[in-house]
């Protein structure tokens, strides 16, 4: 899939840009900033005049409600509504039920999380055996 | 911690959960410093925030909640300060809420000690003085706390004390907060909500897009390891494209997320955003885009 983002106001503040330029996505790779690469065909054009183009947020703490409390919310909504709100990556806090105490439950979420719409998920490790405060993990 | 680094954690911590022993910390320390792992904690002491759900100041004395003491974090965060500089752990201090707590952070910064912060959207907007309403949507965890707390967050977001905003998204049922505020669920539903209350402190302080966005984009994913945050040619191709001047009103609506516990119901926000592409697929089009 190749994208081009036509005139958006684009605000990159790691590398200090602030200025309205086009962006061209290929690959899942940003193919380049300003002139289009060489023979780039985008399958979709994405008219941003007036927008602001800005790097995909980065939440500290999104509780997915996955494992125990998916009747509060589920995996796959809370995902969407994230990338509704920008973010492309987020980070999840092991107060899950049961906690994110064990790799098998950590490599669960992130094998449910790949499967769906929405941001790269970073799930962190309960520093404790059951957050009980107790036994390091 | 050995086995969950290789199952792809990137940090570990105790969440809300109670940190009930300071030699258990200390040793989880002691290891995170000897493989290079990174501890991310909040500081509330278990014993003086038991039982309480607001902040402990004259609002939560005229409305009869239970308090949690500023000290609560301070306290703790003079303990997890001490022990960080003895073992040399990397730690991220997360969802700060004090003014005194903030000075603190401000004070081990200029020593030195790599340490990093961050605060929830929220804290940023709201204070005690919002719980008049015992709306229990304002039952977060940290408690929202006095007016001058709130301003002196707005202040270290300013100037770097803070390094990240994040949402601390904690969807909830309507039936555990249909209920008295000391007895309901605590915490707010956020991602929908986190550009655009960052942008409203950025307009509210005068502060320029470029830091405000720094704060939600390169500097929370340098304290989670990741290249993500930024535009390089190369790079991960996720994206935000937004409206700033774009208005909208907070409601089951509008959000997109089964929880719609938020303070900020019915409220008017600006900002709202088009597309997100990650890893180079539109993941989210609004339908309001062109």
């Amino acid at each position: 899939m190749k994208i081009h983002i036509r005139n958006g106001r684009v605000i990159d503040p790691m590398s200090a840009r602030d200025e309205v330029v086009d962006v061209y996505v290929a690959a899942g790779r940003i193919a380049a900033i300003g002139e289009a690469p060489a023979d780039f065909r985008a399958n979709r054009t994405l008219d941003a005049t007036g927008l602001v183009v800005c790097p995909g947020l980065v939440d500290l703490s999104v509780r997915l409600r996955e494992p125990g409390f998916e009747y509060r919310a589920t995996l796959e909504s809370e995902m969407l509504a994230a990338a509704a709100g920008g973010i492309t990556s987020l980070a999840c806090p092991p107060d899950t039920d049961p906690p994110l105490d064990e790799p098998g439950l950590v490599e669960m979420l992130k094998f449910r999380a790949r499967n769906l719409l929405g941001p790269r998920v970073y799930p962190l490790g309960a520093m404790t055996q059951k957050l009980e405060c107790r036994m390091l993990t | 911690m050995a086995e969950l680094t290789e199952a792809g954690c990137r940090a570990f911590t105790q969440a809300d959960a109670p940190m009930t022993d300071n030699q258990v910390l200390l040793r989880a320390m002691e290891y995170a410093s000897t493989f290079g792992l990174s501890l991310w904690l909040r500081p509330q002491d278990v014993s003086l925030a038991h039982g309480g759900v607001a902040h402990d100041g004259a609002v939560a004395s005229r409305l009869g909640l239970p308090g949690i003491p500023a000290l609560a974090e301070t306290v703790a965060l003079a303990t997890i300060l001490q022990l960080a500089r003895e073992t040399g752990a990397r730690v991220h201090l997360a969802r700060l809420s004090t003014s005194e707590g903030l000075a603190m952070v401000r004070a081990a910064k200029a020593q030195g000690l790599a340490v990093t912060c961050d605060v929830a959207s929220p804290h940023v907007h709201l204070s005690e003085n919002d719980l008049i309403s015992f709306d229990s949507h304002l039952h977060l965890v940290p408690p929202l706390r006095s007016l001058r707390d709130r301003d002196a967050i707005r202040e270290a977001l300013r100037d770097g004390t803070i390094d990240a905003l994040c949402s601390d998204h904690t969807p909830v049922d309507e039936d555990v907060k249909q209920v008295p505020f000391g007895e309901s669920a605590p915490g707010a539903s956020g991602v929908e909500l986190l550009l655009p209350l960052t942008l409203k402190w950025a307009r509210e302080m005068d502060v320029p897009l470029m830091q405000a966005i720094g704060l939600i984009s390169w500097k929370p994913a340098q304290i989670l390891g990741v290249p993500a945050g930024t535009l390089a040619v190369g790079g991960w191709a996720d994206l935000c494209v937004f409206d700033e001047a774009a208005e909208w009103i907070v409601g089951p609506r509008t959000l997109t997320s089964q929880g719609n516990n938020t303070p900020f119901l019915n409220h008017l926000m600006l900002g709202r955003v088009h597309y997100t592409l990650i890893d180079g697929h539109i993941d989210f089009e609004a339908p309001h885009s062109p």
